[in-house]
This record gives structure tokens, sequence and C-alpha cells, in this order.
């Protein structure tokens, strides 16, 4: 994807991303400006989440998702889930970290479990959008994590 | 109607603002609506308004509780004003480590 393009799709699908919403489920941005997506989910009673989606070569490319601290530290290993979860605490075969094991995030489309799973099948519906991916990344920690 | 309120609903209604990535709606303020509506009806025009094709599986999400789209506010136990969060469900796992 040319750079331009890519930062002018990233620009567009994280426009919406304030006010009323980040209210609503709790979360903050920490960083949006491409290609990087750094977003914290936060709610009383549950362990704090901080995502950062590398959307280099969107939306040719799905995002690396990186699993941090609060304080922006990479996880290296995860709390346990509560039941089936997106979250992988194993070592991705290529990062070595854990990570998360959904379509329309880079490692799951990397992973040989999932490497025939094409990115193009999903890239153009509403629900794999940058805004789609963040709030499935949130339903999974709001439902999973401890 | 959309507007700012600052005073609570008339009687049998509920102000409903719903917050998606894609948008807000109404853009601006709440939507007075009829208490005894289904909450799959605001989502709806959410949609058109918002113009986001492809959400017959998203879930409503009011306080961290996910909502049956088919209740209407009353039988979900909402009143007075709510802010619903609007999107899609995660899907996947069955990576082996």
């Amino acid at each position: 994807m040319n750079a331009t393009v890519a930062k002018t799709l990233f620009e567009k699908g994280t426009a919406h991303l304030e006010g009323r919403l980040l209210e609503a489920n709790g979360w903050t941005v920490h960083e949006r400006s491409f290609p990087v997506l750094d977003v914290s989910f936060a709610d009383a009673g549950r362990q704090p989440l901080r995502v950062r989606l590398m959307c280099d070569d969107w939306n040719d490319t799905p995002p690396t998702v990186l699993l941090l601290s609060p304080a922006g530290e990479l996880l290296t290993a995860l709390p346990a889930q509560r039941g089936a979860t997106i979250f992988n605490g194993g070592c991705h075969p290529t990062t070595g970290r854990p990570f998360v094991c959904m379509a329309g995030v880079r490692d799951y489309h990397t992973h040989p479990s999932h490497v025939g799973e094409l990115w193009t099948n999903y890239k153009n519906e509403e629900s794999f959008s940058l805004g789609g991916l963040l709030t499935k990344l949130w339903h999974g920690w709001r439902r999973t994590w401890p | 109607m959309s507007e700012k309120k600052d005073k609570p609903p008339k009687p049998n209604h509920i102000l409903v603002a719903v917050v998606t990535t894609a948008g807000a709606y109404p853009n601006e303020g709440v939507d007075e609506v009829p208490i005894n509506q289904p909450i799959k009806v605001q989502l709806h025009q959410a949609a058109t308004a918002l113009g986001i094709p492809g959400t017959d599986t998203w879930i409503a999400v009011v306080g961290g509780r996910e909502l049956d789209l088919s209740q209407s506010y009353k039988d979900a136990g909402l009143t007075g004003e709510v802010t619903i969060s609007w999107g899609p469900r995660e899907t996947g796992g069955g990576c082996e480590p």
C-alpha cells in the first residue's frame, strides 16, 4: 500500500475515537498517529490492558497488535483468562511473545494454524476496520481478562 | 428528534445515544425514544445514519452489560439517559501455542 494512502485510510478509520465513545468504553488513547494506534482499556474490577496497533501498510496488511502493560511495557506473559479467549499466552512462532489469535490481526494470519486464512477475505468488512478491530479487542478483554 | 438534554425524559421515554467507532448517533446529544421501543430500532437507525453495513452480529453494551437487542429499554432495565456502545463481537482463538 502506498504510504500516503495508508496514512489517509488510518486517519479516516480512527477519526471517531473520541468523546462519548472513549468515555462509554473506558478507553484512553495514548497515541493516534500513523502508523500507531495505542489505546488502554480500563474498567472497575478488571486488570487494565493496553494495546498498540502497528498499522504500517494499512489496509493491505492487517495490524500487528502488541499487548502492553498500562505503562507501555510489552507483556511477556498473560494472566489466566476466563474461558475461551482471543488472547494466546503461548509464544508466537515469529515474535516469541503472547499474541492475539483473531482474524484481522497480523499475528493470526502469519501463524501456522491460520496462514491459509487470507486477510483479503476480511479487509473490506466494517467489522474489520481499525475501529472494528479495536472494538473486538475490547470485547475480548471485557469478557475474558481477569 | 435529536437534541442536547439537560433534563429528564418525558414520562415513558428514555434518552439514548449510540456510540460506535464509525461515529455517534445522534451526532450530538441524545434521542428521546419510547421506553417500550425495542433497542434494535435505534441501532438500525444508527446504522443507516452512519452508513455502517453488516451489523447483524454486532453487540450492544451499556455499563459493561451486554443487551438483548430484541428487548425494549424497559425490559432491559434501562431508564433515564443511556449511552449504548455498539460494535462487532470478537471471534477467534484456535492458534496452537
